[in-house]
């Protein structure tokens, strides 16, 4: 379990956050240079904060208040498994040497780094040396150096951001399976978002030093707290609009003549909000058949104005036409109103093309109004 | 005896390369992780006999080992002699090489990744076990290098040599001097077998770490 409390300015720079880790993945996710990789030094001791603390299982590990120091241990005797993000595997020692390395006075330190290269799938490679290893393996390396030592906890710093999807995907796995088996407290830092949906139970959005929102991944994918977070997390289309009334499963949003429902009733009658829905959660309608009932709200029309294939989905632009037949709101920079993305075969098997007029859903419970949760 | 100056010239330059050695990779060590006031005059004194004359630098050693010099009263008492001696020859060598092993040396320190050392820092290694398992087998190359360009340098030392040791046949009159002697002195063919040996001797130095350097090169690459 990691407790942390943080002060910490490094030229303009300032970070200040405050985290709990219980025995989870908790994935620290932002934009490169949000000081993702910074908290994840001061809780290793790399780094000394300005103030604040840092516990581990309960060991106060560092403290300072007003830049009086009470606490600071020093790295080495932190025991603190850190997955760096190049590897940062010792070139001039082999695979054996790397992962004994840190346990190498231990009496049964042969049998732990046995344990571990079983464990990495690492048999065989013993005596290469990490030039000698795939991406792959130095990464399973690394994370077996890094576990061998028995650490009180996890850090990871973009541990996958150079490996190709295959290899990536493999080790996600690889990770978690470790994890669960062991119940470290871990911290994961990436800015991918794939990476911080299928490894996180929660999720911290770090920008510019602070946390942006933190909560279950669910929480911080599908409610963004704010418009930062709901960029960061990969929500499209951001729009702002005037709630008109409400009933009792939420509340009616006017926007470019349009009325959308949506689930959210935090925001009050009158007042302008910002809403935002995922491009996944836009359902296409189809001409030959009702739209279910939980689709029929929130319809509109338009035109495909573009399209991306992206693997196995497909992003499509959408321009909207125009309740009342205006321009409606001032001119967007865009030539598009709506992203959306949906799997290859319905667009196969819709027929679906640049210039194409469709009519789509924004599903009620997927619009979500930006701001704090009710 | 010809080979005389030979045998001398190499034993001045082995002591001096060793002393150094040791001196020379403390300073890089400092100097590469260590920042404090007056960092960069300590720099910059260490490299300076790389740009004096050095009969400048063996002016300064005259001045300080020489028999009125600082250590004077102190080498008197104890009866050590060190002017006129191959000791001092060494002396003169150390102090005109250790700006190359310190320069080479800490570039090569420098040049190690820091997460290398963050890595073996979180593994549970103290800063002095950091030093001896990863940074400096990691920036052995560029500390061999130093070592070698030390060594050749204090091989080739003439100037700061003559000042504080002077050039007596047998006792202090290494290869440079002997060449020079022997050429004020029109033995063309003695001097011609000294340049040939100092030659030779230069290029199999060189063309060993030169060897040594691409072999380690190479098993870098694969």
């Amino acid at each position: 379990m990691i407790d942390l409390t943080i002060k910490k300015k490094v030229g303009d720079f300032c970070l200040d956050v405050d985290l709990q880790v219980e025995n989870e993945i908790l994935v620290l996710f932002g934009p490169s240079g949000a000081g993702k990789s910074t908290i994840l030094q001061c809780v290793a001791g790399l780094l000394t904060p300005d103030e604040g603390l840092i516990a581990i299982d309960g060991e106060k590990v560092f403290a300072a208040t007003a830049g009086r120091m009470e606490r600071n241990v020093p790295v080495h005797r932190r025991r603190i498994g850190y997955v760096f993000q190049n590897y940062a595997l010792f070139p001039h020692l082999t695979v054996w040497q790397n992962i004994v390395y840190g346990v190498r006075r231990h009496p049964q330190r042969r049998e732990m780094v046995e344990d571990m290269i079983i464990r990495m799938r690492l048999g065989g490679l013993e005596k290469r040396y990490s030039h000698q290893l795939s991406g792959g393996q130095q990464q399973r390396v690394a994370l077996a150096r890094a576990l061998v030592i028995q650490p009180r906890v996890l850090l990871l710093d973009e541990p996958f951001s150079a490996l190709d999807t295959m290899v990536r995907e493999k080790l996600q796995q690889d990770l978690l399976h470790m994890q669960g088996q062991l119940g470290l407290s871990t911290l994961y830092v990436t800015h991918d978002v794939k990476d911080a949906f299928t490894l996180g139970d929660r999720l911290a959005i770090i920008n510019k030093g602070k946390i942006e929102q933190i909560g279950s991944k669910e929480d911080v994918f599908d409610h963004p707290t704010s418009i930062a977070a709901a960029r960061f997390t990969g929500t499209r289309n951001i729009f702002r609009g005037e709630v008109m009334g409400r009933d009792e499963n939420g509340v009616v949003i006017l926007w470019r003549g349009f009325k959308l429902w949506s689930s959210c009733a935090a925001a009050g009658t009158g007042s302008k909000v910002e809403f935002c829905i995922r491009p996944e959660e836009i359902m296409i309608m189809r001409d030959d058949r009702p739209p279910k009932e939980e689709l029929a709200q929130n319809l509109l029309s338009g035109k495909i104005v573009r399209q991306i294939a992206k693997g196995p989905s497909i992003s499509l632009f959408l321009k909207i036409e125009e309740s009342d037949g205006t321009s409606g709101e001032a001119k967007l920079a865009r030539d598009y109103d709506l992203e959306m993305a949906l799997p290859r075969h319905v667009y196969r098997k819709l027929d679906l093309r640049v210039g194409k007029r469709v009519t789509v859903s924004l599903k009620r419970s997927a619009l979500h109004v930006i701001g704090p949760l009710a | 005896m010809i080979l005389q100056p030979l045998y001398l010239s190499l034993k001045v330059a082995t002591a001096s390369t060793l002393a150094v050695f040791v001196v020379g990779l403390i300073l890089a060590i400092v100097l590469a992780k260590k920042h404090f006031p007056g960092k960069n005059v300590v720099e910059t004194l260490v490299t300076l006999p790389l740009v004096l004359p050095p009969t400048v630098v063996g002016y300064y050693l005259l001045f300080v080992v020489g028999g009125h010099g600082l250590l004077g009263p102190l080498l008197a008492a104890t009866q050590i002699q060190i002017i006129f001696t191959w000791v001092a020859a060494a002396i003169a060598s150390a102090v005109v090489s250790l700006p190359l092993m310190v320069r080479t040396s800490k570039v090569a320190i420098e040049s190690v990744d820091p997460s290398l050392e963050k890595a073996a820092r979180t593994l549970g290694s103290p800063e002095w076990r950091v030093l001896l398992d990863v940074t400096l087998p990691l920036s052995r190359r560029g500390i061999l290098a130093g070592v070698v360009l030390a060594f050749a340098r204090g091989l080739g030392e003439f100037g700061a040599t003559l000042m504080v040791a002077g050039n007596i046949p047998g006792r202090t009159q290494t290869m440079p001097l002997a060449i020079y002697s022997a050429v004020q002195t029109n033995k063309m063919g003695e001097a011609n077998l000294l340049v040939l040996i100092m030659t030779v001797v230069s290029f199999i130095v060189l063309w060993m770490v030169n060897r040594w350097q691409r072999e380690w090169w190479f098993r870098k690459a694969i």
